[in-house]
């Protein structure tokens, strides 16, 4: 009783009287340690993050609601302790010593258990209707089972809740992804190459909300007419809208989809220049569209994962995936496919390449 | 003038930790103040809008718009959010600095006091300063308190510099810098600078446009002012129900028109997005349309800007006159999608109907999609609306006025005021009127 009297005297008062029956603040009377955790997590901000704000203000769906909160916790509470222990159905009596029926363990640590929320399709809203489209909006879980089809080891919670800890770190934790990018540099004939590999990452990295991507960026340290960073490459999902012309259904639908796959490293040459360049490779949070509106702040936005500088290179033919980001997008993701069909063990993994590049 | 991309630019004297300012640009893509002066010499009603202060050309300015000196007017730029900031500053070219002589005929502020606001619109420090009659910039600077930050600047008019012909008080240029060490964010400054930019170079092509309106434009006014009331529903409701009948006249032939006239611009209060007035501002008469029969369902797709929005129109179908020839009705669909994370659509339907001489005189158009409210319990709420537009024309085959009723029905797809249909208890009716100008 004396670690909720405690928390109720820190939180603010309106706070702690405002509280729902299945607010994590009730948990955390009897799980304190849990608790404290959690608050610290990308869970407890699910609903109150700058970013999901920002595109809840460009798209206010219900639809993003569900996963964003707890149902019969406050909204701003983001996804608390129910959302997972509290059993799905009321028909089990409710536990010991807990006002709700609660998930067997089994549950909890099976991955299926994340994939409500981290693989879905993408909704679409005409004519006043939600229907669902083929295309995932996020399919962090399948890519997850590619990875295992591939040899891969680990869950969602041997990685992410590391003996119970429930700070579910991940890619708010910029600590977390600058170890999980191992980024090489080297020189052949044809000039500076950088190489980048996901490590220790069982999914695409990046993974997760579909605009989030990862730019390799260079700006010159010699020549004055080069100073602002431009960007040669970009490793995430890319989108476009078709319609059928005979039903006048508009579709989205995905371009390329360019993230790093595990065990696949990615070669980025680097133009020619003739003085000597920075570069740097940074994590973005969202779409390019949401860093031009401007409505979240650069701090939120972006986070700088690696960077270095290379001395000056000789002339060389350009190559690699710098010059047209969309089109060579598409390319790479063409030759990353053709990669991973030719690695053994990895056929779950061009098949999922397959699909995405068939819509 | 500065131009161009942002800038940081270091400047002296040293901050009040001895450290040299690090001055970082923030842009707005408008501004807005308590007055505007608004007059039509140039066939352009919004010469001295406040956000011609962000377009870094003291040949433009904004005008307070009242009938005395201007004291106590305010003009309120808003600024991306910045959570710390030490000190901001202000780069202001005072009065109408278009010459030398236009600058001596306009008054000037005088006396300013410069309120930085935050996010919620609270004012965060305030401090007064008298600025000086010079042509060119001068600098203002208003340092923060500890561990705040700002997201608007206002500068409000506490006394003037008479002008030696005019009462109005004028600012041609503001120029907002942050000293801050939160992370800059030059996509997002220069996307508002671009914004307003091209908002600037709109309101000038507009102007050019209607100054030099060719005869067949088919708008007898530059601008036009709606006048909102209420209108009976059963008799909206009786007109709407013919409607059924016009549609039923519609042959199954498709058609892509092609447009003799084009209609590049819109007349100032027409042009805005929810009346969707472009939607068939090339059909007011029928000589301006030729139809070439196709059998494409859609015919025209517009792109607009990154793919965010792509608009589809579907080709149209007709009915005719007695003789056959003549174009009577004309319908057609548009669908209006817009891709985020997820796609979702605005759908018109259109049905014109032409009067004797071939001109437009009835529109009928629903409109089905998100009510345009955001956030709170009015996500996911749907919106059909029904709507009858009715034209008039002065003597020389123009238009002089436009009537539209329009009767709404909602609907919630989730959350708590899910469920069926509800009505608006009332029919909207809207008059546009074309408000005279010289040359009308």
């Amino acid at each position: 009783m004396r670690a909720l009297a405690s928390l109720l005297a820190f939180l603010a008062p309106s706070l702690a009287a405002a509280a729902a029956p299945g607010d994590a603040i009730l948990c955390g009377d009897c799980h304190g340690a849990a608790f404290e955790s959690w608050r610290t997590s990308a869970h407890a901000l699910a609903a109150t993050n700058p970013i999901y704000q920002a595109g809840f203000r460009v798209e206010p769906r219900r639809f993003c609601v569900d996963c964003h909160t707890s149902a019969g916790a406050r909204a701003e509470e983001g996804i608390g302790c129910a959302s997972c222990h509290a059993a799905p159905t009321s028909t089990t009596p409710p536990a010991t010593g807990h006002p709700v029926a609660l998930r067997p363990r089994a549950e909890l640590r099976d991955p299926a258990l994340c994939r409500d929320c981290h693989e879905f399709a993408t909704p679409a809203f005409e004519g006043g209707a939600m229907r669902t489209t083929d295309l995932p909006m996020q399919r962090t879980y399948s890519e997850w089972l590619a990875y295992r089809a591939g040899g891969g080891e680990g869950t969602c919670q041997s990685c992410h809740l590391p003996g119970g800890d429930h700070r579910m770190r991940g890619a708010h934790d910029v600590e977390l992804l600058r170890r999980s990018l191992a980024v090489t540099v080297a020189t052949d004939g044809a000039g500076e190459r950088l190489t980048l590999a996901s490590v220790g990452v069982g999914h695409g990295f990046p993974t997760g909300d579909l605009f989030r991507h990862l730019t390799v960026e260079v700006r010159s340290l010699d020549d004055a007419r080069e100073q602002a960073w431009r960007v040669v490459d970009r490793m995430g999902r890319l989108f476009d809208t078709r319609l059928d012309g005979a039903t006048m259904r508009a579709y989205k639908v995905e371009t390329a989809d360019t993230a790093l796959v595990p065990g696949v490293p990615r070669v980025v040459r680097l133009p020619a220049s003739d003085g000597a360049l920075a570069w740097r490779v940074r994590y973005h949070y969202g779409s390019e569209r949401d860093e031009r509106r401007g409505f979240v702040s650069a701090e939120a936005l972006f986070a700088t994962l690696a960077s270095g500088t290379v001395a000056a290179a000789p002339p060389a033919a350009r190559q690699g995936c710098y010059r047209a980001p969309d089109w060579l997008a598409f390319s790479c993701a063409r030759s990353r496919r053709r990669r991973a069909e030719a690695s053994p063990g990895s056929r779950a993994r061009a098949a999922l390449y397959s699909r995405t590049a068939s819509r | 003038m500065p131009a161009g991309a942002p800038t940081t630019s270091v400047s002296q004297p040293a901050g009040a930790e001895g450290r040299a300012r690090v001055w970082k640009p923030l842009r707005s893509a408008e501004a807005t103040a308590t007055s505007y002066l608004i007059n039509d010499w140039n066939l352009h009603l919004e010469n001295y809008h406040p956000s011609y202060v962000l377009d870094e050309n003291p040949a433009t300015a904004w005008v307070e718009g009242t009938n005395d000196s201007g004291e106590n007017e305010a003009i309120t730029l808003p600024l991306s959010a910045v959570r710390v900031a030490r000190a901001i500053r202000l780069r202001i070219w005072n009065g109408y600095q278009k010459s030398k002589h236009v600058w001596t005929e306009n008054a000037m502020p005088r006396g300013v006091r410069v309120t930085v606001l935050d996010d919620d619109e609270n004012e965060v420090v305030s401090a007064e300063r008298e600025l000086t009659r010079t042509m060119g910039p001068q600098e203002v600077v208003v340092d923060l308190p500890p561990r705040r930050g700002l997201a608007a600047v206002r500068l409000t008019t506490l006394s003037v510099y008479p002008g030696q012909r005019f009462k109005d008080t004028c600012i041609s240029d503001i120029l907002v810098d942050v000293d801050s060490d939160v992370p800059y964010n030059p996509a997002a400054e220069n996307a508002k600078h671009e914004a307003l930019l091209k908002w600037a170079a709109g309101q000038k092509a507009e102007g050019s446009y209607f100054a030099s309106r060719p005869p067949e434009l088919p708008f007898a006014f530059s601008r036009y002012v709606s006048k909102r009331s209420s209108a009976d529903r059963e008799a909206f409701k009786q007109r709407l129900a013919a409607r059924e009948a016009i549609e039923k006249t519609v042959g199954p032939a498709r058609f892509r028109p092609v447009i003799k006239q084009s209609v590049k611009v819109l007349p100032d209060g027409l042009a805005n997005q929810s009346l969707h007035a472009d939607d068939f501002a090339q059909l007011f008469s029928t000589e301006r349309v030729a139809l070439h029969e196709t059998k494409d369902q859609v015919v025209s797709h517009i792109r607009t800007e990154d793919t965010l929005g792509q608009i589809w129109t579907s080709s149209v179908r007709v009915a005719r006159g007695a003789d056959q020839k003549s174009l009577k009705v004309l319908a057609f669909d548009l669908r209006d999608v817009t891709t985020e994370r997820t796609t979702w659509s605005d759908d018109r339907k259109l049905l014109l109907v032409y009067g004797a001489e071939g001109r437009l005189e009835t529109l009928y158009r629903s409109r089905s999609g998100f009510a345009e409210s955001e956030g709170g319990e009015d996500y996911d709420s749907v919106t059909d609306t029904d709507e009858i537009w009715s034209f008039a024309y002065d003597a020389a085959g123009k238009v002089r006025e436009i009537d539209i009723d329009s009767l709404a029905r909602h609907h919630n797809m989730y959350g708590k005021k899910a469920g069926p249909e509800r009505e608006d208890s009332k029919v909207k009716h809207v008059v546009y009127r074309g408000l005279a100008d010289k040359s009308g």
